[in-house]
């Protein structure tokens, strides 16, 4: 289990991964980023499962996830840089 | 006239923050017209939704000091309150796309608190998207959502809070500090009274309150109390949701609380 914390423009996203043989086993999105709607941030946790961690494949996921949302001071590649920090850290 | 409730629950914060929900829900749903809401806890912190109790808050130094921990449903960082903290809730119908909501949210709504302290002789302004500082020190920090029909922005004011209480309670991540030059979240923050010795939480109360329909476009204020149907759909949010330790401590969606969901639809409808 790997922790990474990115501080965005606005916000402090902190991931944290679970990531056995190269492969997002659980993912926990947590900080005090704002992001609308709010739940997508649980959509986004449900759609890392089973992801390769690859900066590709963690792209497209946090793309599709949050696809639609409006984010407020931070950006996908904010999400991307702290689960693919944490991911490489667990 | 722009409808005003200082209904509060002090010494139950969980309550105190279902109302908080209850409002926007029942404004969304068009049991309420816009109102705005001032309101205080005796000692709480409030954790956004996004985050886990345990990496913001000092839980056993919390408890020590008998300061509850609570969970709100907006976006945002942990806030330390007291009967020195004023809060302040605006829930509007929604209307619109909602990057020009949010646009609104924190370009003209933001306006209101900013103004509230510019008539009481303060420079304030905001900062950082959605901060409001004096002299550089933040006195106030706002979250907002667009939920339930409903847009809704609020913040939390020190006035005359225990800020050493604050700095023991919360836990400020070092990125945090470092990016904002500090070594202590006491020396990023700050009280309106520290720069403002006399000034009080009733008249930051009234300025907030004048101000906000000035923003809005309204003539005046209309101080009211809470209707039945916003005491109901609080008491449904406070017992099956706000009291609940998934919500408080275990970062559980909304989506989750079925019960809550469903009888606040009943209220609603009915």
């Amino acid at each position: 289990m790997g922790t990474c914390e990115v501080k965005a423009r606005k916000g402090l996203i902190r991931a944290t991964v679970d990531a056995k043989g190269g492969v997002i086993e659980r993912a926990l999105i947590t900080g005090d980023f704002m992001l609308l709607p709010e739940d997508k941030v649980f959509d986004l946790e449900r759609a890392l499962l089973k992801v390769r961690l690859s900066r590709d494949d963690v792209e497209r996921a946090v793309r599709e996830a949050l696809g639609g949302s409006t984010l407020i001071g931070c950006s996908y590649g904010d999400f991307v840089d702290a689960i693919m920090c944490a991911g490489e850290g667990s | 006239m722009l409808r005003v409730l200082l209904y509060e629950t002090p010494d139950d914060p969980h309550m105190n923050l279902a109302f908080e929900e209850a409002l926007p829900r029942a404004v969304g749903c068009g049991l309420s017209p816009a109102t705005l809401r001032l309101w205080r806890n005796r000692r709480a912190v409030v954790i956004g939704y996004f985050q886990r109790a345990e990496e913001e808050v000092n839980l056993e130094e919390a408890e020590r000091l008998g300061v509850a921990v609570v969970r709100r449903f907006t976006g945002g960082g942990a806030a330390y309150h007291d009967l020195g903290n004023i809060n302040y809730a605006i829930s509007l119908p929604a209307k619109g796309q909602v990057g020009e909501t949010v646009n609104f949210i924190f370009s003209e709504l933001i306006r209101a608190p900013v103004e509230a302290l510019r008539s009481l002789g303060l420079e304030a302004s905001v900062q950082n998207v959605n901060d409001i500082v004096v002299e550089n020190r933040k006195v106030s920090g706002t979250a907002a959502t667009i939920s339930w029909r409903a847009t809704f922005f609020h913040g939390a004011m020190l006035v005359s809070a225990d800020l050493s209480a604050l700095a023991s309670v919360l836990k400020v991540p070092l990125k945090k500090l470092i990016d904002k030059g500090v070594s202590s979240v006491k020396y990023r923050v700050t009280n309106i009274s520290s720069i403002r010795p006399g000034i009080t939480v009733n008249q930051v109360a009234e300025a907030l309150a004048s101000s906000f329909a000035r923003v809005l476009g309204y003539d005046g204020v209309k101080y009211d109390v809470p209707t039945s149907e916003e005491l109901e759909i609080a008491e449904t949010l406070y017992y099956h949701k706000y009291r609940e330790r998934a919500w408080n401590l275990e970062r559980t969606p909304h989506r989750d609380f079925r019960e809550a969901e469903e009888e606040v639809k009943r209220i609603c409808r009915a």
